[in-house]
């Protein structure tokens, strides 16, 4: 199988650090939050924050639950210590747990519902802290979750700003040996850590690499056949992944409006982000 | 010649050819069409594949007619021996594309008309598809002339008259068209009708893809203005209206085309370069 090729690791950097310093400043606020998880992807963009803002402008929150492996625990807190950021841990089971007996459900981690009730109540308490600081919320999503939609809407999902949004996971590593993330984060399997030993690739179906090198292609116009020709891969997998890429479609999008009017919010009445100096 | 016109107000699927054949040829068999050689049935702009394919136009887009899904159009057309119109995305050699209205027969393809003016503005984003057509053609048909149009091409006047200046007794209007427009081309159809003694034909998309609701709306006009159909609104809808290939009649009453000053286009190229 031909890899995808690589990227310009330090210019990639380079324009992650002003997308973030930008943001921050065109948004008037004074810092980001960032949830840690342990894994490659909130590392390297906690590394890349540091870099753009500073230590004290980055907010670092640990929110474990009772599958949280204790492994990530001792990851988050030895990248926080090489990065100098302040730590803020809290447990969420607790909260898991009065939500259970407020609905009056069995958690069953496996399940659908409750996969996204941990990321959804994370993302609670990220926006706590982003309105109290004055902060945005920074997602961690990469591309290739993104385009399969492996990831929980309005959970982890939700964010203000995504900065690798648009690279891809075989890249996000390439990033991580770059900026020096701790061994042990960089050689553990991605998981989402919802239930004891989920991993990314075993409920994708297939590697990263695999599934970055389909995604490479689709991206570039390559019809299926072509993908697979040029993976020796099984054209069922190719049409797997543009499968994962049009069931997810709804989660890229804001919530859906249909035009009635002249012009549409999230349409074609379109202003800037940033508002001018004289409104 | 008196000939019918069953307006096919279809509610396509987003780049789903296969469902949309299967509507389009149910369409096609239908009492007073399938058999009928006197009728033409007319489907909505981009019928076949949807409006709202986004980039998955690149991959549906074919050369006309010899691509899979005109292949298949002419298969409903010799099949249900009728004649019918439908939108299909066109490529001309790679990278190239155009938004087509293609007119299918018993006896295969029959011509096809590119769209002119591509919207780029409110909701619609087609020339980052879509190429402008560089030529205003009209169909032979066993009907006679027929001029193919789509969609925004209705907002200038141009095209119609280009149609009737080339001999078309009959201007077709294929649409995708979201509700905030239907004024327009409510307004339009009998005006270009009525201004160039020419029967016209709209057929709009109904129903919901994605953000956008199409009015349906789906009418005709003859050459007198007249409104000899007209079709429901929002919902998917069909019906047959009777035209009359001999349009003499309207033109001593309107001379418009008589009335026509050369000069005038010329005119109109020149300060139109100054814009």
């Amino acid at each position: 199988m031909k890899e995808i090729p690589p990227i310009d690791i330090p210019h990639t950097i380079r324009l992650i650090e002003d997308f973030i310093r930008t943001r921050v400043s065109e948004a008037g606020v004074k810092g980001i939050i960032i949830g840690l998880s342990g894994g490659i992807d909130s590392a390297v963009v906690a590394s890349i924050a540091v870099r753009a803002l500073s230590p004290k402008n980055v907010f670092a929150l640990f929110l474990p639950s009772s599958t949280t492996p204790i492994a990530d625990l001792n990851d988050v807190k030895s990248l926080c210590s090489q990065l100098k950021l302040t730590l803020t841990e809290i447990n969420i089971q607790s909260l898991v747990d009065i939500f259970t007996e407020k609905i009056q459900e069995e958690e069953d981690p496996t399940q659908l519902e409750w996969a996204n009730t941990k990321p959804r109540i994370r993302q609670v308490i990220q926006y706590f802290f982003a309105n109290k600081l004055n902060y945005l919320v920074c997602g961690t999503g990469n591309k290739s979750e993104i385009m399969i939609g492996y990831f929980t809407k309005f959970g982890d999902g939700a964010s203000d700003i995504l900065p690798i949004g648009d690279v891809y996971k075989t890249h996000v590593l390439q990033l991580g040996k770059y900026l020096n993330v701790p061994e042990s984060i960089l050689n553990k399997a991605p998981s989402a850590g919802l239930w004891e030993g989920q991993t990314d690739e075993t409920e994708i179906g297939m590697s990263y690499l695999q599934l970055d090198s389909v995604l490479y292609g689709l991206e570039r116009f390559q019809t299926e056949n072509e993908v697979a020709d040029r993976l020796q891969i099984p054209v069922t997998d190719v049409k797997k992944v543009k499968s994962m890429i049009y069931l997810s479609e709804h989660k890229r999008r804001g919530p859906l409006i249909f035009k009635l009017g002249i012009r549409t919010p999230s349409i074609d009445w379109r202003i800037p982000l940033v508002k001018p100096s004289d409104i | 010649m008196k000939f019918n016109i069953a307006a096919a107000q279809i509610q396509s699927h987003q780049a789903d050819p296969k469902l949309n054949l299967e509507i389009i040829e149910e369409m096609c068999k239908q009492k007073d069409v399938a058999s009928n050689p006197n009728t033409i049935v007319v489907f909505p702009e981009l019928a076949v594949t949807g409006y709202l394919m986004h980039d998955d136009v690149f991959d549906l887009a074919e050369e006309i007619p010899t691509g899979p899904l005109s292949q298949k159009v002419t298969k409903i057309a010799e099949t249900n021996q009728c004649y019918l119109i439908v939108g299909i995305p066109e490529i001309s050699v790679p990278g190239v594309l155009y938004n087509a209205a293609v007119f299918f027969g018993p006896e295969g393809f029959l011509g096809k008309g590119r769209k002119i003016f591509i919207p780029n503005h409110s909701v619609f984003n087609e020339r980052r598809y879509f190429r402008s057509a560089t030529t205003i053609n009209v169909v032979e048909s066993p009907f006679g002339k027929i001029g193919l149009q789509v969609c925004y091409d209705l907002f200038s006047p141009e095209i119609t008259r280009a149609h009737a200046l080339l001999g078309a007794h009959t201007s077709i209007c294929i649409s995708a068209s979201p509700g905030v427009r239907r004024q327009y081309f409510e307004s339009f159809l009998p005006a270009r009708a009525m201004e160039n003694t020419i029967n016209m034909v709209y057929v709009n998309q109904s129903g919901i893809q994605d953000d956008l609701v199409f009015w349906g709306g789906s009418e005709v006009r003859n050459a007198t203005g007249k409104q000899v159909l007209k079709l429901k609104y929002d919902e998917p809808d069909f019906g047959i209206a009777q035209l009359n290939s001999d349009v003499r009649t309207a033109r001593p009453f309107v001379p418009t085309l008589r009335d026509v000053p050369p000069w005038m286009y010329s005119k109109l190229e020149k300060e139109s370069q100054n814009l």
